[in-house]
């Protein structure tokens, strides 16, 4: 029985993150990205990685900082200084 | 360097004129300051120590830790590092103190030999496309994008990080929620590029599974 | 390659003209696109395919392009400075890719049949299926050993591949590529030799070049 070698999904999924981060080399990278062509589950999971980025970007976007407070406090260190 | 006179009511912007102008005691400066890094501040504080109003007191102490430090501040590293690295000190010495650590993770682990994705999801040796998808992840591009970007989305991300192991949590954090730089990251934690990008993968992978376990429920097959 | 020679080539797009990996968006017909930086460090530079490497390469659009500056052959692709398009390949399109999906789909199970007994009825069955019965054929068969199993397998997929390119038509490019890929294996588990997969490969591009009249 012939065992070809390629890329299998489950050595994917363990290499994007180095591939996000430009972390391959030329090689490695044509062969994550011949991988993506064919296989559905991976494009899609590359895509369910991006959207999991976008999300994190977006956590606590609204979040208030308590400005007077820290301007009581800052105007009280200022005060206490020698 | 010679101190610059600036005129009251405009905010310094450059860094070094910033540390200057803080050292005179200038408000706007201070202002500016929070400005720049009072939310990144809190949102990081509450991956340290998950309790909302522990989490402020830890930032506010922070800030004076910085008044109280900026005469000593050197310059080494950013600012920005330098005001990170007394928060991540108060909020991890809080979090011991709070017996805050989520149950599940160890201090310091992260997690060695974890795989991004459980193996089950993948078609076992004796199969023909062994190590391929068994069950292959869903087209995210075809969920409506309120569901998709919505508050409750949101709010999952948000718990899958709490439950991260610290060292995940602050990478994560800082990469990905902060935008911080690779290099950056690497040295306001002391670690190396293939490290952080370790713990990044590590930590991405997990809130990507928690995601589609929220996202699949009530799914359509 | 020497630089200043134009070059002609083929590029694989996703719809509206995007780059499938960068996320650049290509400019009208005959205006040049200068490799920049890229957002990130490792991309940068202009790809385009040979015939020979269409086969890997498959997305939704197909364009006749002209590159320039230094060319050179790089791990199944051509990269380049700069490049535009000239002309859409008008031919390919979803139902296209169905019908490269089904050429594949009806070799595998030709190549299942290299691995089946003659005269068999799991012979029988699979000869005379057409793309739409060979994913219920292949799925139906008994008495196989391991051997012809994973034979009848590929087939199956593939067939079951030709189906999924035809009711979303969206979804075509991976499945015509992947029956490439597929039907490329499937020869070499049953010729138990790896060198079918340059065979294959060389079958496909002809074909390709055949139908697309390039």
């Amino acid at each position: 029985m012939s065992a070809v070698d390629h890329l299998t999904c489950q050595e994917f999924v363990e290499v994007l993150t180095d591939y996000l981060e430009c972390a391959l080399d030329a090689d490695e990278r044509a062969e994550i990205e011949r991988h993506i062509v064919i296989c559905r589950g991976c494009t899609n999971y590359v895509e369910q990685t991006r959207a999991t980025i976008e999300l994190l970007g977006r956590v606590g976007a609204e979040d208030d900082v308590d400005g007077d407070g820290l301007l009581a406090t800052f105007r009280e260190w200022r005060a206490g200084r020698p | 360097m010679q101190p610059v006179a600036i005129p009251s009511g405009r905010r310094p912007d450059n860094e070094d004129e910033l540390v200057a102008a803080l050292r005179r005691g200038d408000e706007a400066a201070f202002v500016e300051l929070v400005e720049r890094y009072g939310a990144m501040l809190l949102r990081l504080a509450r991956t340290f120590v998950r309790d909302q109003a522990v989490a402020e007191e830890v930032v506010q102490e922070t800030w004076l830790a910085v008044l109280n430090g900026i005469e000593r501040f050197e310059g080494r590293s950013s600012l920005k590092t330098w005001i990170f690295q007394i928060l991540s000190n108060r909020a991890k010495t809080r979090a011991i103190r709070e017996r805050r650590s989520a149950p599940f993770s160890t201090l310091g682990g992260d997690g060695a030999d974890e795989a991004a994705v459980d193996a089950d999801r993948f078609r076992d040796e004796s199969h023909r496309w062994a190590g391929h998808w068994a069950a292959a992840p869903a087209d995210w591009t075809q969920l409506p994008e309120e569901r998709l970007l919505g508050q409750e989305t949101l709010a999952r991300v948000n718990e899958a990080i709490q439950t991260l192991p610290p060292r995940q949590a602050e990478v994560l954090a800082l990469r990905d929620v902060e935008g911080w730089e690779p290099a950056e990251v690497c040295a306001a934690l002391g670690i190396s590029d293939g490290n952080q990008r370790i713990l990044l993968h590590r930590a991405r992978a997990k809130v990507r599974a928690a995601l589609e376990h929220y996202l699949s429920e009530g799914a359509a097959a | 390659m020497a630089g200043g020679a134009a070059v002609i080539a083929y590029k694989f797009l996703r719809a509206g003209r995007v780059g499938p990996f960068s996320g650049v968006s290509w400019p009208a017909v005959g205006e040049w696109l200068t490799a920049t930086g890229g957002k990130r460090a490792c991309e940068g530079r202009v790809h385009a395919c040979r015939v020979e490497d269409l086969l890997d390469w498959m997305d939704e659009e197909l364009w006749r392009v002209e590159l320039d500056g230094d060319v050179v052959v790089d791990r199944g692709k051509l990269i380049a400075d700069r490049g535009r398009l000239l002309a859409r390949v008008d031919v390919w399109d979803a139902a296209f890719m169905a019908r490269f999906a089904e050429a594949c789909a009806l070799r595998a199970r030709d190549v299942a049949l290299m691995a089946l007994a003659p005269g068999s009825s799991a012979h029988a069955a699979l000869a005379c299926a057409d793309a739409s019965e060979l994913a219920d054929a292949c799925g139906r068969l008994e008495d196989l050993d391991a051997r012809e199993e994973r034979a009848a397998g590929y087939a199956g997929d593939a067939a079951r591949h030709v189906l999924g390119a035809r009711a979303e038509p969206r979804t075509a490019p991976t499945h015509a590529a992947v029956n490439g890929f597929i039907v490329a294996h499937a020869a070499a588990f049953a010729r138990d030799d790896a060198g079918a997969i340059t065979d294959e490969r060389a079958r496909q591009v002809a074909w390709l070049v055949r139908e697309l009249r390039l």
